[in-house]
């Protein structure tokens, strides 16, 4: 299965790109935190929906956009790592973790000494 | 009392192809409107076929729906044969998720409804939102159930995706089978059953 690896970054740094017919199911996340600082991960979900129509009453929907930027996407998992510590979250733990677009990792420090490690599955 | 009973057992079972293959016949209702002349009554034989995958995704927000149109109109997503002796077999798989669809022709005239008068699916009520519904557990996309029949000049056939209230957000997706067939004329065999095609409007009953 595809694996990424990405350091923490406050800008945001993609992990997966979108697949249009695909779901991305998240498998396997390792955090190892080096640096001196705990780190608090968040993984976003980035994609636009389509306008549609509302159900009550057919009136035309509006699309949204949660791909902007990493910060206008949907927080599917969010993590905090002391510093100098490692985790490990594995299938089990990440079982309903289910995205719909592009998936970006950011970090609350910018740092190469925490490392991101991603494992997923398309679906 | 005692009743032996024999243990079940299956003899002389035959393969059925899941699609429409050369050699095999259909037969058109009579109940084809007039534009649709080229195929209204006739029957006909499968002389080729060819299948074409064609996968198409929407991402919904809660409590929205879309219409997916299939016919070859601007805009629609132009599934429909271009001749008279065509004949599109779309098997549609839909993958799981928190979605149902309910299939519409012509638009806003639901296929699947009940006799008394207000049993029609209505979205914008709560029970009858989903009479009709077809949901991805129906049609996998490893073995689709829902299929339908495309012939030139048929009014658009739309089948409406709706993501149900409590769910942010969905990607609904359907893996499409386009099964092209080319079709001849023709007097079938006497131990041949073609297979009959009726007019949509003949399920609205």
């Amino acid at each position: 299965m595809p694996t990424v690896q990405q350091t923490a970054n406050t800008s945001g740094l993609s992990l997966w790109t979108e697949a249009l017919h695909r779901k991305v199911q998240l498998v396997g996340l390792q955090i190892d935190n080096r640096s001196l600082y705990n780190e608090m991960i968040q993984v976003y979900d980035c994609f636009l929906t389509t306008s549609g129509r509302l159900v009550s009453g057919g009136a035309a929907g509006s699309q949204e956009d949660f791909d902007t930027y990493t910060a206008s996407g949907k927080i599917k998992l969010q993590v905090s790592v002391p510093a100098g510590e490692v985790m490990s979250l594995g299938e089990e733990d990440l079982k309903e973790a289910e995205f719909l677009g592009d998936g970006r990792v950011v970090g609350d420090t910018t740092t190469s000494d925490c490392v991101i490690v991603a494992r997923y599955r398309h679906k | 009392m005692i009743e032996l009973r024999p243990v079940d057992s299956w003899v002389g079972v035959t393969p059925r192809p899941r699609v429409l293959l050369p050699s095999h016949w259909v037969r058109f209702s009579d109940g084809f409107p007039s534009p649709l002349d080229h195929v209204k009554g006739k029957t006909m034989k499968v002389v080729k076929n060819v299948q074409v995958r064609y996968p198409l995704s929407w991402t919904l927000k809660e409590s929205r729906y879309y219409d997916v149109n299939f016919s070859n109109d601007d805009g629609a997503e132009r599934l429909y044969p271009e001749s008279t002796d065509g004949l599109y077999e779309v098997l549609v798989g839909l993958k799981p998720g928190h979605y149902y669809t309910i299939p519409y022709f012509p638009a806003d005239q639901p296929l699947y409804r009940l006799e008394y008068a207000t049993m029609v699916p209505t979205l914008t009520d709560a029970k009858l939102r989903y009479l009709g519904a077809v949901y991805p557990e129906d049609t996998p996309p490893g073995n689709p159930t829902f299929r339908m029949y495309f012939v030139y000049k048929l009014k658009p056939v739309y089948l409406r995706l709706i993501v149900d209230d409590g769910v942010a957000h969905e990607k609904a997706t359907l893996e499409i089978l386009v099964n092209r067939c080319r079709l001849e004329e023709g007097t079938p065999p006497e131990n041949v059953v073609p297979k009959f095609i009726p007019y949509l409007d003949e399920l609205k009953w």
